[in-house]
């Protein structure tokens, strides 16, 4: 039972992860760029270094 | 009623500036001193249509810093005289050093012109000179004009009084000084903020200027930047900063590297716009680009370093993976030891911990000596100044093929990530070439896509054939961006495409430091990818990939552990969507196992690896990912390996692909589209070559 329980308290924890890393993906609502902490960095040159593939859960 | 213009005549020294002055002004100049400074400049009057023009001679310069007393004169006229319009006189036989002044004019944003003076003596020494593009290159208009004959400045006082009017209003062209720097001025810029207001005596500069000037220890722009405001201590601390970082990573005095991308800029003008049909130009640069970006030989020098960037990726990281595989199988043991185990295909925390964090993660983290590899090759390309060059060569393919020259860029950044790719999209001017390049960046392989062709290939191709099938995989996706972006250019967002400079640096030996900190950047973004969303993600899927449990039986608890594991699969939430899918998977050589691990990977492209280990209940075995490449070689076909990589090729790019689509194109609309339409082309690819393959019994 003791199992169960800590088993869905952590697939809950993930799901909740999840879903906020694509609610904020998809409203826009990420992290400043984890590249160079700019909450409006624009990418405007040579944005290679900048690639946001972190969800910032 | 006749109108009084100021034009300001700048050049280099001999390069016909005076001849030219003579020429507009007539006998009407006289000889006059700037206060301060023994540098003598000339005034005249010139008349064209109506306008009288104040001419006045500028001291003949090679740049706008602040070495020379010349310099600085050039610099009190543009600031603080401001004239109207500023007729820059280039010499056309030495066209790459004079434009360097003109480059200079550009930051400092004067309105102006340029003179190509001397464009017969050019002509004569086997130079074509096409002035419409190279001004269109450059975004500063241009006249040809032959000094000591007259020829052209009838045409050129029309252009600059249009362009001292407002009329003949060009686009600026900022030059890219390339990551690093632009990082430093982004942050000097930032830092000036408010500083840089209207009582500032720095006021009448553009701002980046005064950014890039700081950044370069211009003496005069810091001097007066010091002594402007209390505040300037902390500006400067930024710069100085700055400075000591560039110093680090690029080997040298920022101010140097800037010079060289100003000059990287002009090659790249003057490589598109002028061809040298007798003097040969003798600097290293020049003689690897006359191989590397030549016409014949530029594409087929760009394919081969990419095999040997892929074959590199193969060779160097086979043994790190391996040992990265042998100790997640020793942490599996480890934790299998610790944790109570229970029936096969059960929720139980072994199975979560063993099956689902480090079957799903490890196989993930297994591929990062590949990912290292690959994206030290790329920062070595980058730094060196090649990448430049490659994106110039697929530049005269795409103007070939109609489209924007300026598309392969962000082409070229999205084989390491769409999603910086899609808003470099931004340097391309026109909506519909941006949109255009939008839909078709998710086609360049990113480096999320690489780990699982790591994955894949090694599974069905002998050791020689891997490098080369993995280039074909980057070299069809090239190739189908290049189509699919022609057709949609012909077809839903037809236009012309408009003219780019593509810089050409010189080349440079990239430094260590800045591979180390180009490859840790990625290794760590990589490495905490996977402790974050995979590691999230790979629970969810363990969870669905695990329940519901199936019916206990006897016939089921009498079943082997991989008999048990495959039986609770398919009676799991993923199993049944895996079955689900199946009859549109079944045409191209998939199954449901595979199709659970495609839904993952419609999220983010690393979680294909996860789901596919969670699905083989690789977890616990000695080395994760040969055991999943040995379960994949047991289950599939090559003729069905290839169809996997042409569908995570193409299809279903990931979430924060459309995400970031709909962000800079304004609308769901478009990412829609690109889901959807590059589904169905991944999709019908890959039934096109299952059904071709098996008709041709090729790699059954």
């Amino acid at each position: 039972m003791a199992q169960t329980i800590i088993i869905g308290a952590i697939v809950l924890l993930a799901a909740g992860c999840v879903g906020r890393a694509i609610y904020r993906r998809l409203t826009g609502k990420s992290k400043p760029c984890p590249s160079c902490g700019d909450p409006n960095c624009q990418f405007s040159k040579d944005p290679q270094r900048h690639c946001p593939i972190n969800w910032e859960l | 009623m006749e109108k009084n213009l100021r034009a300001a005549l700048a050049g280099n020294p001999n390069c016909g500036k005076s001849t030219i002055f003579n020429a507009l002004t007539g006998a009407r100049q006289h000889v006059g001193n700037y206060p301060g400074v023994t540098v003598e400049r000339k005034e005249g009057l010139a008349r064209h249509n109506g306008s009288q023009i104040a001419v006045t001679d500028l001291p003949g310069t090679y740049s706008l810093t602040a070495w020379s007393p010349e310099e600085l004169v050039a610099r009190d006229v543009l600031f603080k005289e401001r004239p109207d319009v500023v007729i820059n006189v280039v010499d056309a036989t030495n066209i790459e050093r004079s434009l360097y002044l003109t480059v200079q004019l550009m930051e400092a944003g004067a309105p102006l012109v340029v003179a190509l003076n001397m464009a017969d003596v050019a002509a004569e020494r086997g130079m074509a000179i096409d002035l419409d593009r190279l001004s269109a290159l450059m975004g500063v208009p241009m006249v040809a004009t032959v000094g000591h004959k007259g020829d052209g400045l009838d045409s050129l006082l029309a252009t600059a009084v249009s362009v001292a009017e407002g009329r003949a209003a060009t686009p600026s062209r900022p030059i890219d000084y390339g990551r690093e720097i632009e990082e430093e001025l982004a942050k000097i810029t930032a830092a000036l903020g408010g500083l840089h207001d209207a009582g500032s005596p720095l006021s009448s500069r553009p701002l980046r200027w005064v950014a890039a000037k700081l950044l370069e220890n211009d003496d005069e722009v810091t001097a007066a930047f010091r002594n402007s405001t209390a505040q300037s201590d902390g500006v400067l601390a930024v710069v100085e900063k700055s400075r000591s970082h560039l110093r680090r990573v690029l080997g040298g005095e920022p101010e140097a590297a800037m010079a060289d991308r100003r000059y990287g800029f002009i090659s790249g003008a003057c490589q598109e716009a002028i061809v040298q049909t007798a003097e040969a130009r003798h600097i290293t640069s020049d003689k690897i680009d006359a191989v590397v970006t030549s016409r014949v030989l530029g594409i087929p020098i760009l394919l081969a370093l990419m095999y040997v960037v892929f074959y590199a990726a193969f060779r160097l990281a086979n043994g790190p993976g391996h040992w990265i595989g042998m100790a997640l199988g020793r942490l599996s043991d480890l934790v299998s030891a610790a944790l109570p185990a229970g029936p096969a295909g059960t929720l139980t925390l072994r199975s979560l911990a063993v099956d689902g964090i480090i079957g799903g993660v490890g196989s993930v983290i297994a591929f990062l000596p590949n990912v290292l590899v690959l994206f030290i090759a790329i920062a070595a390309l980058e730094d060196s100044g090649y990448m430049a060059r490659a994106a110039f060569v697929m530049d005269h393919l795409m103007h070939k093929l109609g489209l924007h020259g300026k598309s392969f860029i962000p082409m070229i950044i999205g084989f390491g990530c769409s999603v910086p790719a899609i808003m470099a999209t931004r340097m391309v001017e026109d909506r519909r070439g941006r949109i255009t390049t939008m839909m078709v960046v998710p086609l360049m392989s990113c480096g999320a896509r690489f780990p699982v062709y790591a994955l894949i290939i090694p599974a069905f191709f002998a050791p020689s054939l891997r490098a080369p099938v993995l280039w074909l995989v980057y070299v069809l996706g090239i190739v189908l961006a290049v189509v699919s972006a022609k057709l949609l250019r012909v077809t839903l967002l037809a236009g012309e495409s408009h003219p780019l400079v593509m810089e050409l640096p010189p080349y440079r030996m990239p430094t260590a430091r800045g591979l180390a900190i180009h490859a840790w950047e990625r290794s760590w973004q990589y490495v905490k990818k996977a402790g974050t969303v995979i590691l999230a993600a790979s629970i969810l899927l363990w969870f669905v990939s695990n329940w519901p449990s199936p019916p206990t039986s006897p016939l089921t608890s009498a079943k082997s552990p991989s008999e048990a594991r495959s039986a609770a699969l398919a009676s799991s939430l993923a199993g049944r969507m895996g079955h689900a899918m199946e009859p549109l998977l079944a045409p191209v050589g998939l199954d449901w196992r595979i199709g659970t691990a495609l839904v993952g990977a419609a999220a983010s492209k690393e979680v294909f690896i996860a789901q596919a280990a969670i699905a083989y209940g690789v977890g616990g075995s000695q080395d994760t990912s040969k055991s999943l490449r040995e379960q994949l070689a047991a289950n599939y076909s090559p003729l069905s390996a290839v169809c996997m990589l042409v569908f995570i090729l193409v299809a279903s790019p990931c979430l924060a692909t459309c995400a970031v689509t709909r962000r800079e194109s304004g609308s769901w609309k478009w990412a829609a589209l690109q889901w959807a339409g590059l589904t169905l082309m991944g999709y019908f690819l890959a039934l096109a070559v299952f059904q071709i393959g098996s008709t041709l019994r090729l790699g059954n």
